[in-house]
């Protein structure tokens, strides 16, 4: 491959192409490995993710389930049917795991937007009170029984939790607004400060939950426990249109990093750009959240590896923490339902287990970066 | 009255032989005048003069592209000058409206600023005092020069307003010359651009040894915290940042963006600043 590549940067050098165009060109042949690398791996984790649990199967034994349960491609796999591994692995794992695919692509690209709107790298896809109001909607339909079911299909929680996080956003949006624009930082507070209000009313709704507290408080801690296919039919949809959309604008993120006013010098309109990543940003993180209770750090931390890694280049920098997102979160999620077996942790706590000293360290290297200030 | 053809504005302007009435639309313009005895001869200004008035008051009828026109027919200058660049469509307008108006390059390096010295000088009539004038400045250039092997010079990188425009320069800008008479030498200084947006892949890539940041103002100094913008831009291990090299300065303590005759002080202010930070004698 490097061979390949090297032979065409001499011909793209040959062919007298800019130096931007042969930087540009190789940088993008870079990219397109580490897509490719991070696509291998992740679907190596789904694999290796659904041969772990109480009953062993084999690595071949899921794949040839998988396979035969594909539209087209099922008819060109040999051998007898394995009705046990298959209800394990369709109805059971693959399910779960995919809904921590999902959920970790929806944290992982809302907290590159939100870090690259708010050009704040602490900045994650909770800061403008989506977590709070989807814990807020989920606690009013465990305890009071609110809500309504969809199609009959997708209970009460996963539904309140989508629309109270949404119109939380939509509040602390309209808040924030001043005139026709919404400053960033405003908006940061406005949404600690919601976060704050609803998370009282959380408080108060697990005071008199009684019964339902633990289900309350398990819900918000995160989990995949009650993912089936219904939950992924649901969010995907939403995450999918969510994520394309934000790539689709990649570029203009990518200047907005220069500042609001030279982004407008160079022709984006700022004002709109926010409101559509703001309003992206918050479907796939309500549909996630809605299916998964809250799971912290995922869109903090992974955004924040990844640049490390590939650069600030929004281009490479969301398809590959959508990528990493969802590796991580199913490793986290595969610990979390094998490490106390059989009983199971709620995956937010591994997930805050391993960001909390990451954040902290991230915090202690950003300390004393500026020596000489201001004479 | 003369009639000069300004290549700047591809247009003949009148220019008056002693001209008693001198406006500015350029800091480093109000400078050289200023320098040049000519304070009060000096009708109008912008309102990024005022640092090189030496506490003198003058009306300001211009911003970088707006000028306030019913205060210019107060102030009725013979001649307005300014300099090429940023100013440049202004002036256009200004002599589209019929006042005398006549752009000089904006420099692009150390000599052009003297250059520039001289020009304005000839236009107002004060040749001697810009011949004198510039010597100083030659001299100053020659004294302040260091002497720093190529390979202990620090790398720099410079932002200008970050997070607003967040602007760098090549090898065509005479901030370029600035912190290379002062000891170091601009990441950027290869590029044939004056001001231009760094990408900042290409900034981790040439790893600067040293940071600069120059705000407009205090209250966005406050506003920018230089770790998240580190962080956001994939900087962590540049150079500059593992060590700790990062620079932050307001424009009016720093002014590299002023190539008007105090460029001298702000060499050796930047050489001040590379000593302290322990860059040479190593």
């Amino acid at each position: 491959m490097m061979n390949i590549i090297r032979k065409l940067g001499e011909l793209m050098t040959s062919m007298n192409l800019s130096e931007t165009e042969t930087a540009y060109f190789k940088r993008f042949s870079r990219w397109k490995i580490i897509v490719i690398l991070l696509m291998v791996t992740l679907v190596f984790t789904i694999t290796s993710a659904v041969t772990i649990g109480p009953m062993q199967i084999p690595p071949l034994d899921v794949l040839k389930v998988i396979v035969r349960n594909l539209p087209l491609l099922g008819t060109f796999v040999e051998g007898g049917s394995l009705p046990l591994e298959e209800a394990v692995v369709i109805q059971v794992r693959l399910p779960r795991i995919l809904a921590a695919a999902i959920v970790g692509i929806a944290l992982s690209v809302a907290g590159v937007v939100l870090q690259g709107l708010l050009r704040n790298p602490m900045a994650d896809p909770y800061v403008i009170g989506i977590s709070a109001g989807a814990g807020l909607g989920a606690s009013l339909a465990i305890t009071f029984g609110i809500g309504f079911s969809l199609l009959g299909v997708l209970n009460s929680v996963p539904l309140m939790a989508f629309i109270t996080a949404l119109c939380t956003v939509f509040m602390v949006y309209n808040i924030a607004r001043k005139g026709g624009g919404v400053p960033m930082l405003t908006l940061l507070l406005v949404g600690i400060a919601v976060n704050s209000f609803l998370s009282a009313v959380i408080s108060f709704i697990e005071i008199v939950s009684g019964e339902a507290l633990h289900v309350i408080i398990f819900w918000i801690l995160g989990s995949f426990a009650v993912c089936n296919w219904n939950y992924v039919k649901i969010a995907l949809p939403f995450v999918t249109v969510g994520v394309v959309l934000i790539y689709v604008f990649a570029r203009d993120l990518n200047i907005i990093l220069l500042g609001e006013e030279q982004a407008q010098h160079l022709g984006v309109d700022t004002e709109r750009l926010k409101k559509i990543m703001l309003a992206s940003a918050s479907l796939i993180t309500a549909a996630a959240v809605s299916i998964s209770g809250i799971i912290g750090f995922i869109g903090l931390i992974i955004p924040h590896i990844v640049r490390i890694l590939v650069g600030p280049d929004h281009r490479i920098l969301i398809p590959s923490s959508a990528l990493s997102g969802a590796i991580v979160l199913i490793l986290c999620d595969t610990i979390a339902r094998t490490i106390i077996r059989p009983a199971e942790l709620p995956v937010g706590i591994i997930t805050s287990l391993l960001g909390c000293p990451f954040f902290i360290y991230l915090l202690r290297e950003r300390k004393g970066s500026v020596i000489w200030q201001g004479r | 009255m003369s009639k000069i053809f300004n290549e700047i504005l591809h247009e003949w302007v009148d220019i008056p032989e002693k001209p008693k009435r001198i406006a500015s639309l350029s800091s480093s313009v109000t400078e050289i005048l200023v320098e040049l005895g000519l304070m009060e001869k000096l009708v109008g200004v912008t309102y990024w003069c005022s640092p090189y008035l030496k506490g003198v008051e003058k009306p300001a009828f211009a911003s970088v592209d707006k000028a306030d026109y019913k205060l210019l027919e107060k102030i009725k200058p013979d001649i307005i000058l300014t300099t090429s660049g940023i100013h440049r469509n202004l002036a256009l307008e200004l002599h589209s409206k019929g006042y005398n108006v006549f752009p000089i390059p904006l420099a692009n390096n150390l000599f052009e600023i003297i250059s520039n010295v001289l020009i304005i000088g000839t236009l107002v009539d004060k040749q001697r005092e810009a011949r004198e004038l510039a010597t100083k400045l030659s001299i100053e250039i020659e004294t302040s020069m260091v002497d720093v092997r190529f390979e202990e010079r620090p790398r720099v990188y410079t932002e200008i307003w970050p997070q607003k425009f967040s602007i760098t320069f090549g090898g065509l800008a005479f901030i370029n010359d600035v912190i290379y008479v002062a000891g170091g030498y601009n990441v950027f200084s290869e590029k044939p651009l004056t001001y231009f947006t760094a990408d900042f892949n290409e900034v981790a890539a040439l790893n600067p040894d040293l940071m600069i940041f120059i705000f407009e103002n205090p209250r966005e100094m406050r506003e920018v915290d230089i770790s998240s913008l580190v962080d956001i831009r994939a900087w962590r291990n540049v150079k500059a940042v593992k060590r700790g090299k990062i620079v932050t300065a307001l424009q009016r303590n720093l002014p590299l963006t002023h190539s008007g005759p105090s460029f001298v002080k702000t060499i050796k202010l930047l050489h001040a600043r590379f000593e302290e930070l322990g860059f040479f004698g190593k």
